[in-house]
Parts: structure tokens; sequence; C-alpha cells
């Protein structure tokens, strides 16, 4: 597998949806997931079939699948296991793949109103900081605003703005060091990092 | 609180979808990312590799085994051909011969009407069989 790193970074973002809401999810399971799934073994006997000539690149389709099982849509209805698949070895957790469908019921169950009350309070103060961020810096609020519109790849937050590519990457790195830190928990969420990084 | 939760949520998918992204920045990049994470990255690519090659493995045992599966099965089904026509006439094996081949095949009739029973019964036994293992795939692939 190359390119391992950027799935990874990609997972470790994706696992941050869930600590921002106030769960948890461990990247390294979303990409062992990922693989799994993709040599037909995912947990339930998920699989997801390869097209080479559709996705040329591995990265891109393992990619694709931990967006895909990390989606709003997705997360409450098709189930993916939190902790790893495999051992800190690398060794599989056997008990763990090739789980029977009957088992991935356990996966359906609704969140309880609770959670999602706690979610939703969560969601707030993040949503609140972008709209800071974007009164803050108007190239920034453009890339928010495409974000908000469900626009997230460089080419096309490009191709919506006008901005380059070059342009679009840098904003976006910037968002990023924004957000680094931010914690749901804290009640003062601007992120220790952001603020140092406003001076660099 | 009221808050548009779907909307919240689509937004936090594009906003992690976005910042998950590795467009523009070099791997020394990514890795001052993870590590600013708290993420051990050399442990992390490591147990992500050996997690690859176990389930590498464990992917080939399960095609094998459901490989081994699928010829035991093939062998079962093929002892109940065996002698299963053996009270048949003639006249209903060659139907049967003609049901399973179908109009593109055209087998040599008149070669079949010169063999004794014992060999049409034969070749009705290996057309069963091969009738079902083709179903029996055609149903893997349709799943």
């Amino acid at each position: 597998m190359r390119n391992e790193i950027h799935i990874l970074k990609y997972a470790v973002w994706r696992a941050k949806k869930f600590v921002l809401i106030g769960d948890e999810v461990d990247p390294e399971a979303l990409v062992s997931e990922a693989i799994a799934r993709a040599y037909g073994v995912g947990t339930g006997g998920t699989c997801r079939n390869w097209n080479k000539n559709k996705c040329p690149k591995l990265e891109n389709f393992l990619i694709g699948i931990i967006k895909s099982t990390t989606s709003h849509k997705a997360e409450h209805v098709t189930g993916f296991p939190k902790e790893s698949l495999c051992n800190k070895d690398g060794s599989t957790k056997d008990d763990k793949l090739l789980k029977s469908g009957d088992e991935t019921k356990g996966f359906l169950k609704p969140k309880n109103p609770e959670k999602e009350l706690i979610e939703s309070e969560n969601l707030q103060p993040l949503m609140d900081e972008l709209n800071k961020l974007s009164d803050e810096d108007e190239d920034m609020g453009m890339i928010i605003l495409c974000i908000e519109d469900g626009i997230s790849k460089t080419r096309h937050i490009a191709e919506a703005t006008g901005y380059d590519r070059k342009k679009v990457n840098n904003l976006l790195r910037k968002l990023r060091r924004r957000l680094e830190n931010y914690n749901p928990k804290l009640k003062n969420n601007l992120p220790k990092k952001g603020r140092k990084n406003e001076h660099r | 609180m009221s808050i548009d939760k779907e909307k919240y949520m689509k937004t936090m998918d594009a906003l992690t979808d976005a910042l998950g992204r590795s467009d523009g920045q070099t791997v020394e990049d990514i890795k001052n990312e993870l590590r600013d994470d708290g993420i051990d990255v050399g442990s992390a690519l490591e147990r992500l590799k050996k997690a690859q090659l176990s389930i590498s493995m464990a992917a080939k045992r399960s095609a094998l085994d459901a490989a081994r599966d699928k010829r035991v099965e093939l062998v079962q089904k093929g002892r109940e051909f065996i002698g299963k026509f053996s009270d048949w006439s003639k006249d209903q094996i060659m139907a049967r011969i003609k049901e399973l081949s179908g109009p593109k095949v055209g087998l040599a009739y008149r070669n079949l009407d010169a063999m004794g029973t014992e060999e049409i019964i034969s070749i009705l036994e290996d057309m069963e069989m091969a009738h079902y293992r083709r179903n029996l795939e055609e149903g893997s692939d349709g799943e």
C-alpha cells in the first residue's frame, strides 16, 4: 500500500469529526476497516469492489471508503468498528474480521436522545467558530461558504471561488491550523495553536 | 436548543473531508501535522502495514475456505447424480440431455442413439454436474 500517510491523515480528520461531536473513533481503525472492506472481509462481511478504471489509485479508493463509512448519512446505518480490527502488533483480531451479518445488527441501533442532544450542543460552538473565522477573513469566508455547501475538494472549491488551487490549499492549511486544537469540551474554543499561528 | 443538525452534520462532513485531504502538502508537512496531533507517525504506519498484511492473509484464508466449501459441495452433489438415472428409460434420458444442452449446442443425437444406456447415463451425469456448477457460479456472480 503506497501513500499510507495520506490515508492515515484523512482518517485522522474523519475521526476528528466524531471527537468534535463528543464521540471517539480510532483513526487507525478506520484505515484497517477500509483495507478490510477492499479485501472483502470488512465488518459484517462488507466489501467494496475496487474498479481500477474508475479509481486508478488505491489511496483514493481507500479514502473513498473511509469517507463513505464515516459520512453523516452512513454512520447510523452501516456502522464500523470504533476500535481497530488489528492488535497493536498488526495481527488481526480474528473475532472482529469476517463477522456474520447478524452481528452487525448491533450497529444499527439508533442513538439515544441524550446522545443526540450532546452532539447538537457540541456542534453549535464549532459552527460559531466557523462563522467567526468567516467574519475575520473574507477569503477564508469563501472557503467556509463552499464547505457549508458541501463542496470539499480543492478543485471544486477553486472552481466555485475562482481562486487558484494554490490559494485554496493555503487557505485550507490556515483553516486546518485554526481548528487543530479545537475541543468541544473546552469553554473557550479558540485554539491555542490557531492564536499562535496568526502571527506566523 | 434548536439547530439544524442535518445541515451542521453536512458541514462537518465537508469540513473534515476538505481538511483531511493532503492536496498541496508535502509528506513532511503531513508528518508534522500528525505529530502535532500526538500521533507517533512511524509506529502508526508500521502498524498499518502489518494490519494490511494480516488482512490480506485473512482474505486469502477466507477465499481458500470458500473455494474448499464449494469443492466439497460439488463433490457431494456429484455423488447425488451417480446412479440417479439408472432406472430411467432411454427416452427420458435423451429428453433430459436435450433439455440441458439447449437449442444452441446441437449435440449429435444420432450418435447418442447408437450408444448404450450406460454410456448416455454417464453423459447425462456429466451434463447435470456441469449444469449445477454453472448455476452455482451464476448465483455467486449475482451476489
